[in-house]
């Protein structure tokens, strides 16, 4: 149970989610495919995808917005990953067709990588759909961070004032 | 929260990272040298253009498409990696 | 579903000619340059919901409301383009057309089997039946839109019958599309005549 000085606000519990919240938050982990539903599979897409999605998404509910940023921030080092394949692929096949040994176990790593990846954000997907805050290794922390953490700025200084008479 | 965070991400690119050493100093599918032809394969051509030249009787040439393919891919392996032949006059 | 385009009174013929001549230029492409990237977001929508109907059975709202959204867009520059309404189309998938109206209830729950079956057979038992038949409506459109726009021209009244008609053809292809993209489980009348009451 969160007391008051915690600087995180209450989680949500399944039962208190609307059922089109769920639907949203599931929807986040899903824009990791936007690139094969349009059949231009580019990394990029995916990552352009999952952040319009959080922008769509961040002002529903603090549930939505907690997927939607881990949705985002998952994908951000897999599509830098697989740019960076991409692009040494292509110079491989340019010198040759010659794939060295670090090409083929960056190849391997970064196939495993999205296998994670996909079979996770499914995993979070349906969890999503049930209500559930579920939390990815560093992802998962850093989005409930942002999501929750309650807005207790220093005040700030009032800069508007009223007309002198 | 930040020291928690910060393990976590270097745990993330430490166990990706030795994957990726893992399958680059032992990798899946090791490289074939061109010079390299099964015991297996060698036979089965063998017999293909024995069989061939016994049946047709022809020693100057092979009127077969498979032993020609077979030949051809061969041939396509070998001549990029052999070198041009010196010829000592 | 329920689609309407109000016939007006009257229509204007300096709109009328304006949309014939530079139509292309102050309509359709603006429209149609923001429309193409809505619609890359609306066919990432629909792939994502059809995975999300086939497991769970229901189309999530918030998606479906955006496609609801994004075919009101289209239906709403379509009628100014075919002359159906005067004035300017909105921009945005949230506006309110008093003009062009379209209602389609949310379902509650959509069946996964049907869903299977547009998406292998659809093209058989609903892009041709109806594609057939929409192909010979289209042209009886094109020659109906032409003779109103000569009446529009000279009598600043769209003849009601042939409002319907020209309507007609949008609400039956209308239809199809939302049934061919999953938003409804009932399939197509083969007719542009407003079945719902």
């Amino acid at each position: 149970m969160m007391d008051d000085n915690s600087p995180y606000l209450p989680l949500p519990q399944p039962d208190d989610i609307p059922v089109r919240e769920k639907e949203d938050a599931m929807g986040a982990y899903l824009m990791m495919f936007a690139g094969v539903a349009i059949a231009i599979p580019l990394p990029l897409l995916n990552l352009v995808a999952s952040f319009v999605y959080l922008y769509l998404n961040r002002q529903k509910s603090r549930f939505v917005h907690f997927h939607a940023l881990q949705a985002l921030y998952s994908q951000i080092p897999v599509t830098i990953l697989n740019m960076v394949l991409l692009a040494w692929l292509i110079v491989c096949l340019v010198n040759d067709f010659t794939f060295p040994a670090t090409f083929k176990g960056y190849a391997i790593m970064v196939a495993l990588v999205n296998l994670v990846d996909i079979v996770f954000s499914l995993i979070a997907a349906a969890k999503a759909r049930k209500g559930l805050m579920y939390y990815y290794v560093f992802f998962g922390r850093l989005s409930y961070h942002q999501a929750f953490s309650k807005n207790t700025g220093p005040e700030k200084a009032p800069v508007n004032s009223p007309p002198s008479f | 929260m930040r020291k928690k965070l910060i393990i976590e991400g270097l745990l993330l690119i430490l166990i990706f990272g030795a994957v990726w050493v893992v399958f680059a100093i032992f990798p899946i599918l090791p490289h074939k040298s061109v010079f390299q032809i099964s015991k297996e394969n060698e036979t089965k051509l063998g017999d293909l253009l024995t069989r061939n030249i016994l049946r047709t009787r022809e020693f100057d040439r092979v009127n077969n498409d498979t032993i020609a393919d077979a030949l051809d891919q061969v041939t396509k392996r070998l001549l990029p990696v052999l070198e041009s032949s010196e010829y000592r006059f | 579903m329920r689609f309407t385009v109000s016939l007006q009174e009257s229509y204007s013929r300096v709109e009328l000619l304006l949309r014939t001549f530079f139509g292309w230029l102050y309509m359709a492409l603006p429209h149609g340059f923001l429309l193409m990237f809505v619609g890359i977001w609306s066919g990432i929508l629909t792939f994502v919901a059809f995975w999300v109907v086939l497991f769970t059975g229901r189309y999530p709202q918030s998606m479906y409301e955006f496609q609801v959204g994004f075919a009101r867009w289209g239906l709403r520059l379509r009628a100014r383009l075919m002359n159906l309404s005067d004035g300017y189309p909105a921009f945005g998938i949230n506006p309110v057309d008093e003009n062009v109206v379209l209602e389609l209830p949310y379902p509650e729950k959509q069946s996964r089997a049907l869903l299977l079956l547009r998406l292998f057979f659809g093209w058989l038992y609903v892009g041709i039946p109806h594609g057939f038949l929409l192909f010979f409506r289209a042209i009886a459109t094109w020659v109906i839109m032409f003779i109103a726009w000569w009446i529009v021209l000279f009598t600043g009244k769209y003849p009601e019958s042939f409002h319907e008609f020209v309507t007609g053809f949008l609400r039956w292809s209308t239809r199809v599309n939302l049934y061919l993209l999953f938003l409804t489980d009932d399939y197509p009348p083969f007719t542009g005549k407003e079945t719902e009451k």
